[in-house]
């Protein structure tokens, strides 16, 4: 069907002089009026058939352009998702997003009409070539003259192409970047009213990008006019010489006509292969960029332990971790929870604390020592397993633009009406909830903006909770949520039916002291570890926070006395 | 199943209604090709290139007839090197023609999107927090890059397709009539039909080409979010969920742009077919008329080449007009971004002078509601003077927030006013306004870039000397000093290496930089250790003497010490006044009090009522 199409497609003009070039030369011996009728008849049909044809190969080769192109966005995705952690500490995420959607377009281009040109213009040629050979092998010889130059012209031409186009590519992910990074912090952009500044920044990398875009095209252009004119030499030289020939006799008008223009057809055939050439160096600039993603380290498939009923005990041993290699960030943390106890992690910004979650979770790999879960160190076994074993509510808690119930599925796709309602009754999440207009069914803005912070947390807890998962981690859960909604919901945790390991990171001494243990760290280090009475009566660092809290405390039994005397 | 439909009522509720204005395109045109006519001078060049390039193609046919005819006519005298000489040098012409086009439009092209996504930053630039509420960066970012690119290709391309299609059309059909009227009426007696089939096409390709465009728009929001939210699936274990939704979305883009693509497919060949009759036509009658002697051979094979050169644009142009119902499509929603007017209006860029600095804020009834819901706030009153601290506290989802948001007018009220200096804030310049403003909303976010930049951010004139006195102000000194790299510490995509209490400090140090005459802090040390924030408060005391503070806050420690607190509950205030007022009025704020307490404090209220009643 391809070589039919191919045949009879778009050539129907080029098909209509060879009809009338034929009908020139065996003319003198056929009822000639009938005949041009015919030959006029046939080429409607043929164009018919052609555009029949056409239609076919364009939606065969969209299905297989925009498959291909969904095929590529799944496994970007795909591969996004599985990429460890720290792949996206050393990328901007707009850049990223720029070879997801722009670098798959142009994938996707090439594959619409490039494969397909490349396809046609080789199946013409290896027609087109035997038939002028075979009618005159001189002409033909003249009619291809000039091609090597082209072809040379064209593989010098595909390296720079490659190297102006990447160039043109990476200004436009660094635009995408800015744009992101811009978007993304807008509310900060507009509470220091920095839209200058950040104007600024955006015009450079846009002007950026138009100047290599501008680059980019000039040499093309430059290029294109060149092969342009070997190519329309290329016609010349064959009309004269076909001329030449016809002036002496050699060959008939009716030759001349045929020659003339399936050379041409060879010819501009040739010179559109330059032109896949020079797609086929943008895209596989393209499929480069992508590449970088596709080759990312994913997070490995491991060994899965058969042991589904985990108890939740958790130990540091000798744990050491450090982001860039240089200092470290956790320095020799050893330490044991006990499966259903309650930890407390207290410590200054920067002492380690989320980064020991981060290391819990496995979203950044340690650099010394083991961590082990019921005994199993969790390098040896697969991280899904691992983190199925722990729900978590991460410092700034990501709410997805979806409905509430869609978030909260996140913890558990199988909840049942009942299990929502409990979790977000835990979180004390759920009067709020129901007071939204569509309830559990309301669309929660990106990044949960609808929701006050306070809000944002719980719902996060909620969604945590549903996975009833034996270790829960709050990564200060509870920063954004008054005193009393703060115990209640303590008060809810120290309760469930199954009660799972818990570490909680937290700020307030109120919330601490209800703790099992309290374990202070101090640059990467566990300074004290013990419950709070046993660290209130130590010196320590923990003891200058009770401190504080206890001159607060006195001021407020002070104050309260005073008041309810007054 | 049911899933699908749930997704795909999802993105078409949600892409907002852009498509309304379709009707409008005329108009929707206009605008976007001023983007193009504005570089008069590249479009003249353009033109002037685009009539020679044309005139010589032309040129090339009559020489390759005027060829035919000499050889036909004079045999072995036919002039031969004059044709050839002629040819190359027509060649040349177009060739050099072909570079100043090719070259000048897609340098117009570069220029058009480059103003166009300008305008468009600009203008989201000025939008408020309301715009942003509701729109995901994802499908922000999709139509300043890819719907720009797509439109602007158009804009040029088509643009300069179309006028040269109809100047080769044009010029084809007077030579045409010219040579012989009959055979030309031949040719362009299939045109109503080609033109039929245009109406026809027309609408549903357009419709297939909105669902691409707005499913593109969703699926980079998808991209976004989930490298956004990477650590939260990751920890629940959602990625072959995700993906699964994923597939839903790529889907979605599959099927319509295929149905785009066939109907574009569809298209193509009728008026490639049309053509062809025409042709056929030509060549029946051009053919009899040789045969009758009216016609010369050479004429009929340059009518047939004609008939080609007239056919070409119009096929051309027949892809472009499917194209260019894509490009409708992307113009529309990259219009819709330009066009949005900012529910607030900025004012003048930059205030005049007279405004010295903001020494009274003052709230009067103020009402909010975010769109169409019930009211966030309802008669708010408050007042702040210079040397002020005012703290906002009660329960969450209370409307704290929006109330500093208010302030800040990130947002403004929907009934009532703020008073600056005694003048609604309305009045004056947005941008003045904010710049004397520094806020840490709840969220810090902080760039990517190194920390240095970051803080500097609150003033970019600042030396380094004054952002190292932020920083230690603001108690961040010393982890920043603690890092590899000191203040050039790259602080990675978003923050991602800083924690949430780290980044909070840096957005305190960026406030104070900003050496403001109002501080709105929104639980700005929520996730900062009790010791680390004391640093910070002792700090602050200095600094605020002649300003005014906004606190939120849940530690009461920040907030015992506030001129005034207003207990903020259901959106309204419940009650106002210092500390030991609200204590003495013994209602929700000493409750609220009582429990920071370490000890027992329903048994410290026992003790003292025990003591009370003694």
């Amino acid at each position: 069907m391809y070589a039919l199409d191919v045949l009879a497609n778009r050539e129907f003009s080029y098909a209509n002089s060879l009809l009338l070039a034929v009908s020139e030369y065996f003319g003198s011996a056929t009822p000639i009026t009938s005949y041009l009728i015919v030959s006029a008849i046939c080429g409607v049909v043929i164009a018919m058939l052609a555009s029949a044809f056409q239609f076919g190969r364009d939606r065969l080769s969209a299905q297989a352009s925009e498959g291909i192109a969904r095929r590529l966005r799944e496994v970007l995705f795909d591969r996004i998702q599985r990429a460890k952690a720290t792949f996206f500490d050393r990328e901007e995420i707009g850049d990223l997003v720029q070879r997801c959607t722009s670098d798959v377009e142009t994938v996707r281009r090439y594959m619409h009409s490039d494969i397909d040109a490349l396809a046609r213009a080789l199946l013409i040629l290896s027609v087109m070539f035997p038939v002028l050979w075979w009618r005159n092998p001189t002409l033909t010889l003249y009619s291809v003259a000039l091609m090597p130059v082209v072809v040379i012209g064209g593989v010098i031409f595909f390296k720079s192409v490659s190297r102006l186009f990447k160039q043109t590519d990476e200004a436009e992910g660094k635009l995408t970047a800015v744009l992101q990074e811009n978007l993304t912090g807008i509310r900060v952009v507009q509470a220091f009213a920095q839209e200058a500044k950040e104007y600024e920044r955006f015009d450079q990398s846009n002007s950026n990008f138009r100047d290599k875009y501008i680059r980019l095209n000039a040499f093309e252009a430059v290029y294109w006019g060149i092969s342009d004119f070997i190519c329309m030499l290329q016609s010349a030289i064959v009309l004269i010489a076909s001329g030449y020939l016809l002036m002496n006799e050699v060959i008939t008008i009716g030759e001349l006509a045929l020659f003339t223009s399936l050379s041409g057809m060879v010819i501009w055939r040739i010179r559109q292969m330059i032109d896949v050439v020079e797609h086929t160096g943008k895209t596989l600039v393209s499929l480069r960029r992508i590449n970088h993603i596709l080759a990312s380290d994913q997070e490995p498939v491991q060994h899965v332990p058969a042991n589904e009923d985990i108890r939740g005990a958790i130990t540091f041993e000798n744990v050491s971790m450090s982001y860039d290699g240089n200092s470290n960030q956790l320095e020799d943390v050893n330490f044991s929870i006990e499966p259903g106890e309650t930890i407390g992690l207290v410590g200054r910004p920067g002492s380690g604390k989320s980064t020991l979650i981060r290391a819990l979770m496995r979203f950044y790999p340690i650099t010394s020592g083991r961590i082990l879960v019921d005994g199993i160190d969790i390098e040896s076994v697969d991280v899904t397993w691992l983190r199925k074993q722990i729900g978590c509510v991460l410092q700034e808690p990501f709410l997805f633009s979806k409905t509430v119930r869609e978030n909260l599925q996140f913890g558990n796709h199988s909840a049942s009406d009942d299990e929502f309602n409990t979790a977000t009754r835990l979180a004390a999440i759920h009067t709020t909830i129901n007071e939204f207009s569509a309830k559990f069914n309301t669309k929660i803005g990106e990044r949960g903006v609808n929701l006050s912070g306070g809000q944002r947390q719980r719902m996060a807890l909620a969604r945590a909770l549903l996975t009833r998962a034996p270790i829960l981690i709050l990564d200060d859960v509870l920063s954004g949520v008054d005193t009393r909604t703060e115990s209640a919901i303590l008060r809810n945790l120290a309760n469930p039916d199954k009660r799972a390991t818990t570490i909680i990171v937290a700020h307030r001494l109120t919330t601490i002291r209800q703790v099992d243990r309290i374990v202070v760290m101090d640059q990467g280090k566990i300074v004290q570890v013990g419950p709070h009475e046993q660290l209130m009566n130590q010196p320590g660092p923990y003891r200058e926070l009770c401190d504080i809290q206890n001159l607060l405390d006195e001021t407020i039994q002070y104050e309260t006395e005073v008041a309810s005397h007054g | 199943m049911a899933d699908v439909y749930a997704e795909s009522e999802l993105v078409s509720a949600d892409e907002f209604k852009d498509s309304e204005n379709a009707k409008m395109e005329v108009s929707l045109w206009k605008r976007l090709f001023g983007y193009v006519l504005r570089y008069r001078g590249h479009l003249l060049v353009v033109a002037i290139c685009g009539a020679v390039v044309g005139a010589t193609e032309m040129a090339y046919g009559l020489v390759t007839k005027w060829l035919i005819d000499d050889v036909q006519a004079n045999g072995a005298q036919a002039s031969l090197s004059r044709w050839a000489l002629l040819i190359i040098g027509a060649s040349a012409v177009i060739s050099l023609a072909m570079v100043g086009l090719v070259f000048y439009v897609s340098k117009l092209r570069a220029m058009a999107s480059y103003d166009i996504r300008r305008d468009a930053f600009q203008n989201i630039q000025k939008q408020s927090f309301r715009f942003f509420d509701k729109r995901p960066v994802g499908w922000l970012m999709a139509r300043l890059t890819s719907d720009c690119e797509r439109l602007t290709d158009i804009l040029t391309w088509a643009f300069i397709d179309f006028v040269w299609g109809t100047a080769m059309m044009l010029s084809m059909g007077v030579v045409m009539v010219i040579l012989n009227w009959k055979l030309a009426l031949c040719a362009f007696s299939i045109l109503p039909i080609v033109g039929w089939a245009t109406i026809k096409f027309r609408r549903s390709i357009l419709k297939t080409a909105r669902d691409v465009r707005s499913t593109n728009s969703v699926i980079t929001g998808s991209f976004n979010e989930s490298m956004m939210g990477v650590l939260t699936s990751k920890s629940f274990v959602q990625e072959s969920k995700n993906l699964q939704e994923f597939t839903h979305l790529t889907d979605r883009m599959y099927k319509s742009s295929v149905r785009n693509l066939t109907l574009a497919a569809l298209y193509i060949p009728i008026v490639l077919t049309m053509a062809s009759v025409s042709t056929g036509l030509v060549l029946a009658i051009g053919g009899i008329e040789f045969l009758d002697g009216v016609l010369v051979a050479g004429s009929l094979i340059a009518f047939l080449l004609w008939v080609r050169y007239f056919f070409e644009p119009t096929i051309e142009m027949a892809h472009w007009f499917t194209e260019m119902q894509t490009a409708q499509a992307s113009a529309e929603r990259i219009l819709a971004v330009m066009d949005a007017i900012p529910d607030i209006n900025p004012g003048e860029s930059h205030g005049p002078s007279r405004h010295n600095g903001v020494f009274s804020i003052e709230v009067q009834e103020v009402d909010f509601a975010y769109s169409d819901q019930k009211n966030v706030l309802s008669g708010i009153n408050l007042q702040a003077k210079s040397g002020e601290t005012i703290a906002l506290v009660g329960p969450t989802g209370g409307g704290k927030t929006t109330l500093a948001n208010l302030l800040c007018r990130f947002y403004e009220p929907t009934a009532g006013q703020i008073l600056v200096n005694n003048s609604d804030y309305r009045e004056f310049p947005l941008h003045w306004y904010r710049s004397q403003l520094g806020v840490v909303l709840q969220h810090p976010h902080v760039f990517s870039g190194s920390i240095l930049e970051n803080i500097r951010y609150g003033r970019t004139n600042a030396t380094d000397r004054e952002v190292y006195e932020a920083a230690k102000l603001a108690g961040a000194h010393d982890f920043v000093e603690s890092m590899d790299g000191g203040y050039q510490t790259q602080a990675g995509a978003s923050g991602s290496r800083l924690s949430a209490g780290q980044k909070q400090l840096l957005s305190i140090a960026r406030a104070i930089l900003a050496n403001p005459q109002v501080l709105v802090l929104d639980e700005a040390t929520s996730s900062v250790d009790t010791d680390t924030e004391q640093h910070i408060q002792s700090g602050l005391e200095n600094l605020l003497k002649d300003r005014i503070c906004f606190v939120i806050a849940h530690r009461l420690s920040t907030i015992r010490n506030a001129t005034r607190i207003a207990f903020i509950q259901e959106g309204r205030i419940v009650e106002q006044g210092s500390h030991r007022e609200l204590l003495n009025r013994n209602g929700q704020y000493a409750d609220m009090y009582r429990q920071q307490s370490l000890r027992d404090s329903v048994s410290t209220s026992f003790d003292l009522a025990d003591k009370t009643s003694e």
